[in-house]
């Protein structure tokens, strides 16, 4: 058994065999390791990412329709709760989840105006005025058909 | 903020490392991912550097295609990005001349997987195969290679391809001959994946065994009048998995028993022998699964193995005993 410590201070224990999902944990545990503090990952996003390790320990063929549905049900969460996991499952390296994660992301992106993008992601302009005209001109194909954006702040 | 349950307090997603900006923006056509550069500095960036272009299906863009791909090419090449990934659909085959230049660009950048699909119809509706730049033949770091609609011909000056990254094929409604598959297996020896599907012109499929990491082949041939594949012999040491589907008409001559290390065989549309089966299961060891469809001839059919665990067939006239 691991155990591992969010940034919170709270402890799970956990089977080793369900852990090496994640590259990084599965070389401390070949260094020996068997207390693994994760400073960078609170408790609400290490609950999550335990309960993904451990539907994906199993893969045997008749779990296989199982997985998907729970991965698809899995990537119903806010766009906070999604970037939480990708920043988790990056400094954990943990491949197949940022597989999911990637295209759930892109989704929320897609076909999109560039403002309502920007009102969803919180993005700044730190362009100035002049900048952001030559950028638009730059990339004008991409534009055409949609709203070009008149605000600059 | 609103109480969208989507919208973010902060700006996180800009904080995220590049790679994984790249891998997102990997999943969108080029358009949804060149608007994002007017967003920050930062997602101007991310674009510019942007090794995956997937400029997906153009047949609605009243835009010159031209004048989009060689601004993005040109962007890229200020950057110094290399460009791993690149994806094109064209529905009229207007556009096709310029793209033997950009593939050589791409090659310039070492470009690892490239996706070109044509389709294009004469006057009468028929469907007109579109002539393939040479450049392509000869990019030796493509890793996969995906062809749609193409009319594939070994370059005229010397006849042979070099495409010896390669370790996927697939080539979808393409005309094509022997000599093409023959200068496939000697320049591809890093092949793992074939799939040759709705081609023309081959009727007869030959691969020996200078191809040893390949693993699986897909066949799916056209109905007739187009021509009829009469012949498969492979000898692929390695492979494990076949797949020959002749939607219409059969081949006859199937030579596979020197593929020893095969576990999976899909057969339709070819006449087999009770000889034939006999010799199968007594050369391939290692098949665990067999399905065999539409096969006309047989009355009677001995399929006996102890090792088979999957046992499919289907469709088979006449077929008195098994």
């Amino acid at each position: 058994m691991i155990t591992l410590q969010s940034s919170d201070k709270d402890v799970f224990e956990i089977e080793q065999s369900i852990l090496i999902q994640s590259g990084t944990i599965k070389n401390m545990v070949e260094d020996d390791f068997t207390f693994i503090p994760l400073p960078s990952v609170d408790t609400e996003t290490l609950i999550k990412i335990i309960e993904y390790m451990k539907k994906h320990a199993d893969k045997t063929d008749s779990k296989e329709k199982n997985i998907k549905e729970f991965d698809k049900d899995f990537m119903k969460k806010t766009l906070n709760e999604l970037f939480a996991l990708v920043f988790a499952a990056n400094y954990l390296h943990i491949s197949s989840l940022l597989e999911l994660l990637y295209p759930s992301i892109a989704d929320r992106i897609k076909d999109k105006i560039t403002e309502a993008i920007r009102q969803i992601f919180s993005i700044r302009c730190d362009f100035t005025p002049e900048e952001e005209r030559r950028i638009i001109m730059d990339n004008k194909w991409a534009h055409e058909g949609t709203e070009i954006e008149g605000t600059l702040d | 903020m609103d109480g969208n349950n989507d919208a973010v307090c902060d700006d996180r997603i800009s904080k995220l490392p590049e790679p994984i900006l790249h891998h997102i923006l990997s999943f969108l056509h080029a358009k949804d991912a060149a608007r994002m550069s007017t967003l920050s500095k930062v997602w101007d960036s991310t674009w510019n550097s942007l090794p995956y272009l997937d400029f997906g299906d153009i047949f609605d863009w009243s835009i010159n295609l031209n004048v989009v791909i060689d601004q993005t090419l040109a962007n890229r090449k200020k950057h110094k990005s290399s460009m791993q990934k690149f994806s094109l659909c064209l529905r009229h085959y207007a556009g096709l001349c310029n793209v033997g230049n950009w593939i050589k660009i791409r090659i310039a950048c070492n470009i690892k997987e490239l996706n070109l699909r044509v389709e294009r119809h004469d006057y009468q509706g028929n469907f007109v195969y579109g002539s393939l730049p040479e450049a392509i033949l000869a990019a030796k770091s493509l890793n996969v290679l995906n062809l749609f609609g193409f009319n594939i011909e070994l370059p005229a000056y010397d006849g042979t391809i070099n495409l010896s990254s390669l370790q996927e094929l697939h080539l979808s409604f393409v005309f094509l001959d022997e000599q093409f598959i023959k200068a496939m297996c000697t320049s591809c020896c890093n092949l793992e994946h074939l799939s040759l599907q709705y081609f023309n012109g081959l009727t007869s499929f030959q691969v020996g065994d200078t191809l040893p990491k390949l693993k699986k082949i897909d066949l799916v041939t056209l109905e007739p009048p187009h021509s009829v594949l009469q012949l498969v012999d492979i000898a692929a040491i390695n492979l494990e998995d076949l797949w020959i589907n002749n939607l219409y008409g059969s081949t006859n001559v199937v030579r596979i028993t020197a593929c020893k290390a095969l576990k999976s065989l899909y057969l339709r549309g070819v006449d087999v022998t009770s000889n034939w089966l006999e010799e199968l299961f007594y050369s391939l060891q290692n098949l665990v699964k067999f399905e065999l469809i539409r096969c006309k001839n047989q009355k009677t059919m001995k399929i006996a193995s102890d090792r088979l665990k999957q046992l499919r067939v289907v469709d088979c006239h006449n077929l008195i005993s098994a």
